[in-house]
């Protein structure tokens, strides 16, 4: 899996590149099996990636922060846990990346994961 | 010509600042020139940003610069960053006595961060800086922003007042409340969640004066007669939800609370046949 395009990249709030089935199914499929890890911790969990014209995630990125927004570290268990549900999503809207008339044919997206007390609670964008 | 300038400003970042003898009427000059190079650029980008940088090297206080050079950190996802510049921000704009920072602040963490006690906090702080009369935080009533945060944590009673207050605010500003679609929603969504179904019905009734074809009223208002074991009224509440679904509430940078998606009415669908 790769990029589409090397160059210019998209943001996901240009066509609405977003999940088509909503962050409340995002909380869900991010939720199953979570680690017991992070019991104590607050924050946010931020993974960045590319939305390909394929439709496949690639060039994953990370920042984590407390609520603060502050840096912060959560376990490796739960960083691992959450990019590895992300990449069971499929449902992004390639066909909005085509209606840019080819101005770009990737897009950069991210989603900020809430947590409070290890469990993610709300999710945004 | 202007890249040389910048050159040099960014490389005296950390040097001493050779603005400082400048009138500031001078510095103010300068840094608005910086803030209309940057505007050459991609919002999002690096270069916007560190010309951004460069106008507030001139003129750190100049709030206004500030804010904006907090959304290209926020489209960008770089949230550490965003809030750093942000809170920066609100601090100078308090200062000064002003509230719009501020205000803005309240919506980045209603939508964004879903830090709604945070939310709550800063609308107290800008009462008691700026009084209690009717305010807009970004474009929406404060108010209507305070009434989803409390509904987010589950105060529906209190939120319910903040969404009344909002509509008594607007009627006595002469607006007509009657198309206030997303207060009546929240209002009846909070009636929902505390199982008073009859008033959440009428709440969605009114919310449709605003809205007509409104996906996520059809939807929510098929759940509460169904709730009350109509399902034959609430098989046609998913349907005309399943027709409409492309106005749902889609925002371009932020997921609104309760928006709707057609798996969610096929599955209600799928229960109810």
């Amino acid at each position: 899996m790769s990029r589409c395009f090397d160059g210019f990249q998209g943001e996901y709030y240009h066509q609405a590149i977003t999940l088509v089935k909503g962050n409340k199914y995002i909380l869900n499929i991010v939720n199953k099996n979570p680690p017991k890890t992070d019991l104590n911790k607050n924050g946010y969990i931020i993974a960045h990636f590319n939305i390909s014209c394929k439709g496949d995630l690639t060039d994953y990125g990370l920042i984590q922060m407390d609520r603060s927004y502050k840096k912060i570290r959560f376990s490796k268990e739960m960083v691992k846990h959450v990019f590895n549900q992300l990449s069971l999503l499929k449902d992004w809207p390639v066909e909005n990346i085509k209606s840019s008339g080819g101005f770009y044919k990737d897009v950069h997206g991210f989603l900020m994961f809430k947590i409070e007390n290890g469990k993610i609670i709300d999710l945004c964008p | 010509m202007w890249f040389c300038l910048l050159f040099h400003v960014v490389k005296m970042k950390h040097s001493e600042n050779k603005f400082v003898n400048l009138t500031e009427l001078e510095k103010d000059s300068i840094s608005e020139r910086y803030n209309a190079y940057s505007k050459y650029f991609y919002q999002p980008s690096e270069m916007h940003r560190k010309i951004k940088d460069s106008a507030l090297i001139v003129q750190p206080n100049n709030v206004d610069i500030r804010q904006v050079l907090s959304y290209s950190y926020k489209k960008r996802g770089d949230h550490i960053k965003a809030m750093e510049v942000l809170n920066k921000a609100v601090e100078i704009d308090l200062k000064n006595g002003n509230i719009d920072v501020l205000q803005y602040r309240i919506w980045s963490l209603l939508y964004y961060y879903r830090d709604y006690k945070g939310v709550l906090s800063d609308i107290k702080l800008m009462r008691k800086v700026a009084g209690e009369d009717y305010s807009a935080c970004w474009g929406e009533p404060c108010g209507f922003h305070e009434g989803q945060a409390l509904y987010k944590l589950e105060r529906y009673e209190e939120a319910v007042a903040a969404f009344e207050r909002v509509n008594r605010e607007e009627q006595e500003l002469g607006f007509d409340i009657e198309d206030n679609y997303f207060n009546y929603f929240y209002m009846r969504r909070c009636y929902a969640k505390k199982g008073m179904y009859f008033e959440a019905i009428k709440y969605y009734d009114k919310a449709l004066v605003g809205f007509q074809d409104s996906p996520e009223v059809f939807f929510y208002k098929a759940l509460a007669f169904g709730n009350l074991g109509d399902k034959t009224i609430a098989k046609e509440l998913l349907v005309k939800a399943r027709v409409y679904i492309v106005n749902s509430m889609e925002e371009p940078y932020v997921e609104r609370f309760d928006e709707v998606f057609l798996y969610m009415i096929d599955d209600e669908l799928g229960k109810i046949e």
